[in-house]
């Protein structure tokens, strides 16, 4: 008993100090890492939700119901004297000939309300299609095919399973009548689902089945390529001027602070920049990509700068001391060696800002680029619009079929961000090296 | 410069102030070594001398029992000075007192040598029927002078090493004369003849004695060289010494 | 009579009060700044960074074929007067350099004087080793290409071959030229640095503390190298280490607060210093 009081009565040594709050550090530490894995979780978790809604609402508008009609060529009706001049086959009424085709299908209907209806099967565009075909391979002329014929948006709505068939008749767009033909011809084997390249080949369109993202996609790949043509020189030149030649004065802090300010406006007020300067003053055509891309260098320069210089900071300055002690001009140094250093961080800085640039709208919206254009572009003073503001339109529009086209498109956007981080990835790999 | 330093008045310890302290302490305790062995050998002649003036037997004894201490002496010094070179490469004025104190170790460690064979002399002289019991009482007093004013510059000369003193150093330079006063007065009385009864066996003797306190002496003086060394950095051995007396004074020591 | 009196020249101006608040103003050098045959000649050099000098009018020649080693406690400016030397100062901010500092009787700060040609003349080798991330071969041949010192590629092999060797680098590199400089061990690294410098056949080379990240067998190598490079070159080191400066110069210069407080041969200077800064300095008794 005394020999353990005295062992009481003795000053705790350190050691035990430490051991009787190691446990509680250590708890402290189990609790910080849970904390941070359930973060992450909770992110990855709606990251999955995300993309999971994307692909499942998307992915069916990857193909396209198509019905198989048998469509003669007359060749009396197309090329009467044998020319066979492309613009006398060209202006035949090729929708007649889909709905003879049809009518031989359902010979039955004759009523006149219920032509329309039959008529209504078929896609309004599949006319120029047939045309299309037809122009390509003129040997079709007078013989009769059994062709795929693009089918409405309502019909593929229908056959995707996206119309509700037990709903009232009155409350969804396909009637009773309709239903049944679809179902006979599939029951005939006469309706498919192929694979759907008008939306990859094609511009935006009134009609669903007729919408594709090509224009739009050309309208952000020429947008992007001019704003990266612009921004990468003008923000890395700025960059080396300002980290490596600039004096150290006011003006010079006034610039950085000023350029770091910009890099936090709102993108919109570049839209109204653009909007009063580049076209209000310097007539720039509208919504061209021309204009877009003015504006996009503008808000992505911010970026660029900011990044460039970091990269440029972050090269040792012994690599400078070291081209200087050997009799190397201030260029030569920055071309030499330091900007060969710093590419790796000033493209990762510049793509991230070109991905920022291509999922913008709003400074776009005010250029002009939501005009509806169904043309796609093939310059970069051709009218155009860009794809973050055709998911915006698609996502505005009515029709059933729009929906899951505009999650397509969102994911041909998410794939294009992610080929771009990609790059940028391979680009630091080649480029990076070690000092 | 208002006030030109005057190293020659208080001389601050030139061992102690380095950043590294247990430098100073190695640097003293190398010192501390050569004072011991300093006090020894003052002690040593002393004995050793008195035992020939006086014939004691057991002095001399003792004096050559004791010597193998101031030996030993050296060699600690000795290590101690290598410990110092290699643990801290010392340079300018620690390099020049590591040197220094390594050389008046090896002076001291002579000089410890003379006063045995001072001894040595004495056992000689006191071996039965060599003529005369004790010395004349003049030869005597002039053994005293010669003694004193060696054992007087020898603990002149630690007392310089204690404190690197140059001033120190000059007095025991300027002394130098007398010791040769002293040590020719002792020759001169050897010369007149031996009608001290001493046969000359015992005269050799004496001599031999008189010339190895005499060296004692010049030891001393070497010893003073090296304190001028390390205090002011110029090697002062071999120069003519009355300049040098006047130099030193010139400059205030 | 005379050597004596020059012999015993009390030690040490002892630092006083009056001196220590009169520090704004530069000191007298105790020794001799010439040498009979200089390659550089500075004289009177301020330096001023922004508001605060760093340099105080500092004197100093460097000797053909000689090595001067600049030593001093950190913030003594023996850097910052070494960066003078070839200009180096040049792309610091608010840095200004008065006084004449001359190599082979052209000023260097002349206004009309190109800083570039310049660091061909005056090379510098940096504290730590700085190889370009490029291949051995480059970081040698990047000096004289950007000079035009060769007029073809045999010329140019020939030239980074005698600038390897003359660093005593060729052996350990010549199968391997096509492999990045930064692969090298510290101490290659540093060799090929100073390969590099030599292959613009400078006349003077700098050297900024250059073994200070290198193990003692890299840093005897150097050393070696140092002296074998006297031959042909003048050559400033500054250091930490006074043994190195002992090691290998053959004049020391010992920088204090922004003065040059003593100059001399490096063996008066290790054995016996003049003033009692540079003697406190070298026996560990600063601060």
């Amino acid at each position: 008993m005394n020999s353990e009081a005295g062992e009481g009565a003795r000053p705790r040594r350190t050691i035990d100090v430490v051991n009787a709050s190691l446990k509680r550090r250590y708890a402290k530490e189990r609790r910080f890492r849970r904390l941070g894995a359930t973060a992450v979780a909770l992110g990855l978790a709606f990251v999955v939700l995300l993309f999971a809604d994307i692909i499942l609402k998307g992915y069916t508008a990857f193909q396209q119901t198509y019905i198989q009609i048998p469509v003669s060529f007359p060749a009396e009706a197309i090329d009467p004297e044998g020319t066979r001049d492309p613009e006398v086959i060209g202006d035949a009424n090729y929708m007649a000939f889909i709905r003879e085709g049809l009518r031989g299908l359902f010979p039955e209907v004759t009523q006149r309300r219920d032509k329309r209806q039959l008529k209504g099967l078929i896609s309004v565009g599949a006319a120029q299609l047939v045309r299309e075909r037809v122009l390509a391979d003129p040997s079709l002329i007078g013989s009769t095919q059994a062709l795929w014929i693009l089918a409405d948006d309502d019909i593929d709505m229908l056959v995707k399973g996206h119309i509700d068939r037990h709903a009232p008749e009155g409350a969804r767009r396909v009637s009773d009548q309709v239903i049944g033909w679809v179902d006979r011809l599939e029951a005939q084997g006469r309706v498919a689902k192929r694979f759907n390249t008008i939306f990859f080949t094609h511009g935006t369109s009134r009609e669903p089945e007729l919408a594709g993202i090509a224009g739009a996609l050309m309208g952000s790949f020429y947008t992007l390529l001019l704003t990266l043509i612009l921004s990468f020189p003008i923000g890395v030149g700025a960059a080396i001027y300002l980290e490596e030649f600039a004096p150290k004065n006011r003006w010079t802090d006034l610039i950085e602070v000023n350029i770091n300010n910009l890099a936090a406006v709102p993108s919109i007020v570049f839209g109204l920049l653009g909007l009063a300067v580049f076209i209000g003053f310097f007539g720039v055509p509208r919504s061209t990509p021309l204009v877009a891309a003015l504006v996009l260098t503008l808000m992505t320069l911010p970026t660029v700068i900011i990044s460039s210089r970091a990269a440029l900071k972050s090269v040792p300055p012994s690599i400078r001391e070291a081209a200087l002690g050997v009799g190397a001009s201030p260029l030569q140094t920055q071309l030499h060696h330091v900007l060969p250093l710093a590419m790796p961080g000033m493209l990762t800085g510049t793509i991230l800002g070109m991905a920022q640039a291509l999922g913008e709208t709003a400074p776009l919206l005010m250029i002009g680029m939501i005009a509806f254009i169904v043309d796609i572009p093939g310059g970069f003073t051709d009218s155009a619009t860009v794809l973050p503001v055709q998911i915006f339109l698609w996502a505005d529009s009515p029709e059933r079929g729009f929906v899951e086209r505009t999650s397509a498109a969102i994911i041909v956007l998410l794939a294009f961000l992610f080929v771009m981080n990609l790059a940028a990835v391979l680009l630091r790999r080649r480029f990076e090296r070690r000092w | 410069m208002t006030e030109p330093s005057h190293p020659g008045k208080t001389p601050a310890d030139l061992t102690a102030g380095h950043t590294v302290r247990r430098y100073d302490r190695e640097l003293a305790k190398l010192r501390g070594i050569i004072l011991t062995m300093g006090d020894h050998v003052v002690e040593q002649t002393r004995a050793a001398v008195a035992a020939v003036v006086e014939r004691e037997e057991t002095q001399a004894f003792r004096v050559l029992d004791r010597e193998p201490q101031v030996d030993y002496l050296s060699l600690d010094a000795d290590e101690e000075a290598f410990r110092v070179i290699i643990r801290h490469q010392p340079t300018a004025v620690d390099l020049r007192i590591v040197l220094a104190l390594s050389k008046i170790a090896a002076e001291l460690e002579r000089a410890g040598d003379k006063a045995a064979r001072i001894a040595r002399q004495a056992l000689e002289l006191a071996q039965p029927g060599r003529g005369a019991d004790l010395l004349a009482e003049d030869l005597q007093v002039v053994f005293r002078i010669l003694d004193d004013e060696v054992c007087c510059m020898l603990e002149r000369s630690l007392h310089a090493v204690r404190d690197f003193d140059v001033a120190q150093a000059v007095e025991i330079f300027e002394s130098e004369p007398e010791l040769q006063d002293a040590a020719a007065s002792l020759r001169q009385r050897f010369c007149q003849g031996s009608q001290d009864g001493l046969i000359p066996h015992q005269s050799v003797c004496l001599l031999t004695s008189a010339h190895a306190l005499e060296r004692i002496g010049n030891h001393a003086s070497n010893i003073a060289e090296q304190v001028v060394y390390v205090a002011l950095g110029q090697d002062v051995r071999y120069r003519n010494r009355e300049i040098l007396i006047e130099t030193l004074r010139h400059h205030g020591y | 009579m005379s050597t004596m009196a020059e012999v015993i020249e009390p030690t040490a101006g002892t630092i006083s009060a009056a001196d220590l608040a009169s520090s704004q103003h530069s000191r007298a050098t105790v020794g001799d700044v010439t040498v009979a045959d200089p390659r550089m000649t500075c004289r009177g050099v301020d330096v001023w960074y922004g508001a605060k000098q760093a340099i105080k009018g500092v004197s100093l020649d460097i000797g053909k074929h000689e090595v001067v080693s600049m030593i001093g406690p950190s913030g003594c400016g023996k850097s910052t007067f070494l960066r003078c030397l070839n200009r180096m100062n040049d792309t610091i901010d608010g840095c200004r350099v008065t006084g004449s500092i001359k190599l082979d009787d052209v000023d260097i700060y002349d206004a009309g004087l190109d800083p570039v040609p310049l660091r061909a003349q005056v090379g510098m080798v940096f504290q730590k080793p700085n190889p370009f991330p490029k291949s051995i071969y480059e970081n040698i041949a990047y000096g004289p290409r950007i000079h035009g010192l060769t007029n073809n590629k045999a010329e140019l092999d020939d030239l980074v071959e005698t600038s390897l060797r003359k660093a005593g680098l060729w052996e350990e590199v010549k199968d391997r030229l096509d492999q990045p400089g930064t692969g090298l061990s510290g101490g290659q690294q540093q060799r090929l640095c100073i390969a590099r410098t030599i292959a613009v056949s400078p006349e003077v080379i700098l050297m900024d503390e250059p073994c200070s990240a290198l193990d003692p067998i890299a840093t005897a190598i150097i050393e070696e190298l140092i002296d074998e490079l006297r031959e042909h070159y003048s050559i400033a080191i500054v250091t930490h280490s006074m043994q190195q400066a002992a090691r290998v110069s053959q004049r020391t210069a010992y920088f204090h607060l922004g003065d040059l407080i003593e100059v001399g041969e490096t063996n008066d200077i290790f054995t016996n210093p003049k003033h009692k800064l540079t003697e406190d300095y070298i026996t560990g008794r600063f601060g």
